[in-house]
């Protein structure tokens, strides 16, 4: 193939009259002839702006004096602007390839799955980070009147019941984790299972009736504390809301008028439904918190017994398991057992609470 | 209406008309569309063809590798991916012969979308924050529409050219505040009294039959503003100097809407005795009396509803471009659409099926079979050698882009 000349059309730029040319393309310069061979145009190939080399599009050249010279051969030209030194660029050859473009397409799909499991809890963890104390609390306090509005009422244990319960609950807190510092709170589950508890943004532990009564306060009781604690501690529930829903939701929390949270309560629901990660961590720092309490670490294992025997009552009576957490409780029970192989959970016997 | 159905060259060919918006409005024509302006006496018109060029397979390609750079840049590279697919349709866009281009500055276009990003951010913030500040985020917003719109389609227009002269607009913000402001006013009335659950509260009668009534008002003069809107947005397009006119008809509109609301009304009973008879029919086969698991007919009646709503959308926007077209002239030149709103359809049908069944992978194709079709239908006669003495128009070459940043995050196309 020789160096043209390929048929082309110039438009001067100040009207839409179309003068037939022919395109040639030697020493690095574009020549632009009438058919008569009187030249018209001549630029280094340098000096042209070319549009993008589409497959069966045409090209067009422009000059520095505003004219447009169209080749409807596009593909031709690029071959000849190529040979010139005027290649396609880097974007230009990936769109031109089907290499190119399944590169594009596992690149993008690894980003956006990466972006999703790695990169998001990433964000959520340094806005959780960077989030104040104050700010924190008054997150918690939001998410709490939430619950409270839709989920929570008050709880039925006797006053002196709740107080003695957080007095030795705090002081054990002091001790196998210290820093922490929750503020305990006793509410009643509006529906079943109500065998739950949960930490919210800034330190408030809410502990649900149902699991004050069937634990009778013993180490159980504890074990799932020392939980919520570890969550805490690591800063999970103001990680996990910012996660599900954004900092928008957050804000709303801090600051916002009390009736537009009710677009919020996707977002503190996910308070119940923290990462298998998340929840390996906090069972570590339950079995840690026993340790240093001198408990045996059995009670985890037993808590886990119980949540397990809640859980299952709740599907029998075909209640909606609107608070029902831990999705993967059966893997966390045999995560507690270690190597105890001769540990196993009672039989379900809701009117028998078992010793420590 | 799908918003790609609009490519970018053909938003730059539509265009047209006089200064009509500041007029009265026309006496409502018939419903059926009538052509413009008779063409000159001269030799016989020539029909001009439209050509696309463009394949699904390449512009696969560019989609794919534009979306992966736009995620490997946190969405930087978005505008120039943007500016690539508009010459890519530009550039495979060939009437009589010639291409069109696009022009846009990719930082232009991207200094445009993250001022709009900007807003949107403040909007859904002050949205969750409290009411009062999400209604003045809103009425900022839909106050500053009439302006985006007629930034965004200058911005268009002047970036897009066929044998290096550039089309133009020479609309007025002014012009669309005296179309929009009505509808705009009535929209954010509606939203300031829309019911807003609140826990354990009545909501109040009265703001509720406000909002019903604000709605009706704004759903009644709806064909009428999209009227005035349409002949607003052709008529002051022009090629250079050559300018465009669009004769107006506001009756031609309410035809339209009447026809979709009956077409609509039909589909909803269609459903409804569909699902009635599979009722019965299920209850029938149920020998035990066992209710029947509603799943089979929950699923019957979203793609009952799906089907209707893209057959209804396919009758309004076929219709639609055969209104605007056959309304749309220019000294010389008269404009037309066969399109047809069973072939859209079934069109719309078919790419639809595959993009879902491929996770939006055959999405390129979709959109490059819809935009040949829509050329395909588009007709264009003009008086010997009309095309080929237009003077380049005045008018300096736009450079603002926050209008089109706004059109293009809200998902319209100005195309209609």
């Amino acid at each position: 193939v020789s160096g043209g000349p390929l048929r082309g059309r110039l438009f001067d730029g100040r009207t839409t009259a179309a003068v037939e040319v022919q395109v040639s393309v030697e020493g690095g310069r574009v020549r632009v002839d009438l058919p008569s061979g009187e030249p018209r145009l001549e630029a280094a190939v340098d000096r042209l702006r070319v549009s993008d080399p589409f497959a069966s599009a045409p090209r067009q050249l422009t000059f520095e004096d505003g004219s447009v010279v169209e080749v409807t051969d596009g593909a031709a030209l690029t071959a000849l602007l190529s040979r010139a030194g005027r290649p396609p660029g880097l974007v230009d050859r990936l769109q031109q390839r089907w290499a190119g473009a399944l590169a594009a397409l596992l690149v993008a799909a690894g980003l956006l799955a990466l972006g999703y499991l790695q990169g998001l809890p990433a964000l959520a963890r340094a806005g959780a980070a960077a989030l104040p104390r104050r700010l924190e609390r008054k997150l918690g306090a939001g998410v709490l009147e939430l619950l409270d509005a839709h989920f929570l009422e008050p709880s039925t244990l006797p006053e002196g019941e709740r107080d003695a319960l957080a007095a030795r609950l705090g002081e054990a807190a002091a001790r196998g984790a210290p820093g922490v510092e929750p503020r305990i709170q006793f509410r009643r589950a509006r529906t079943p299972p109500g065998v739950n508890a949960f930490a919210l943004p800034g330190g408030d532990l809410v502990l649900l009736d149902e699991l004050v009564a069937r634990t009778g306060g013993d180490d159980r009781l504890l074990a799932v504390v020392g939980h919520e604690l570890g969550h805490l501690a690591r800063r999970h529930p103001t990680q996990r809301l910012i996660q599900a829903g954004g900092l928008g939701a957050a804000a709303s929390l801090i600051w916002g008028d009390f009736s537009m949270a009710v677009a919020n309560v996707p977002a503190v629901l996910a308070l119940l439904d923290y990462s298998r990660d998340a929840e390996r961590e906090a069972d570590g720092d339950a079995a840690t918190f026993l340790r240093a309490l001198g408990r045996d670490e059995r009670a985890l294992f037993d808590a886990f017994c119980l949540l397990d025997d809640a859980e299952r009552e709740a599907r029998l009576d075909g209640l909606p398991s609107l608070l029902s957490t831990h999705p993967v409780l059966e893997e966390r029970l045999e995560s507690a057992r270690g190597g105890h192989a001769d540990w196993s959970c009672p039989t379900p016997d809701p009117d028998e609470d078992r010793a420590p | 209406v799908h918003p790609t159905l609009a490519p970018r060259p053909l938003g730059a060919t539509r265009s047209t008309t006089e200064t009509a918006v500041t007029d009265p409005i026309a006496p409502p024509s018939g419903p059926t569309a009538q052509p413009a302006a008779p063409l000159p006496a001269e030799p016989a018109p020539r029909s001009l063809e439209l050509r696309f060029t463009g394949s699904g397979g390449e512009y696969f390609r560019i989609w794919i590798v534009n979306l992966a750079l736009t995620i490997v840049t946190l969405g930087i590279y978005s505008a120039w991916a943007k500016v690539r697919k508009a010459r890519y349709f530009s550039l495979n866009t060939q009437l009589d012969g010639s291409a069109f281009q696009y022009h846009a500055s990719p930082a232009a276009i991207l200094r445009g979308r993250l001022l709009v990003a900007a807003y949107f951010v403040a909007y859904s913030l002050l949205g969750r924050l409290s009411i009062t500040a999400g209604l003045v985020a809103l009425g900022v917003g839909g106050l500053a529409m009439p302006w985006l719109l007629v930034q965004a389609t200058r911005f268009k227009l002047t970036n897009t050219s066929w044998r290096n002269v550039r089309f133009g607009f020479d609309g007025t913000a002014a012009s669309a505040y005296q179309i929009l402001l009505p509808a705009i006013g009535l929209w954010l009335g509606m939203m300031a009294f829309a019911p807003r659950p609140q826990p354990g509260e009545q909501p109040s009668l009265g703001a509720f039959g406000l909002f019903g009534l604000l709605y009706l008002v704004l759903a009644v003069l709806l064909p009428l503003f999209h009227a005035r809107l349409t002949a607003f947005r052709q008529g002051s397009t022009r090629l250079g100097g050559l300018p465009f006119a669009f004769q107006r008809s506001v009756g031609a509109y309410y035809g339209l809407y009447a026809k979709v609301l009956g077409l609509v009304m039909a589909a909803g009973l269609g459903v409804a005795l569909l699902v009635a008879a599979v009722a019965i029919a299920g209850g029938a086969g149920a020998a035990g009396g066992a209710p029947q698991p509603p799943k089979v007919m929950v699923a019957l009646f979203v793609a009952a509803a799906l089907l209707f709503y893209v057959l209804a959308g396919a009758f309004f926007f076929a219709r639609q471009q055969v209104l605007v077209w056959s309304r749309t002239s220019a000294p010389g030149v008269r404009l037309g659409s066969t399109m047809q709103a069973r072939r859209l359809a079934w069109l719309l049908l078919r790419y639809g099926v595959v993009t879902l069944a491929t996770a939006g992978l055959a999405w390129p194709w979709a959109a490059v079979a819809l935009v040949r079709y829509q050329l395909e239908c588009l007709r264009v006669e003009v008086a010997a050698g009309a095309l080929d003495r237009i003077a380049a128009g005045g008018g300096a070459v736009e450079t603002g882009t926050t209008g089109d940043g706004a059109v293009d995050l809200l998902g319209w196309d100005l195309g209609w």
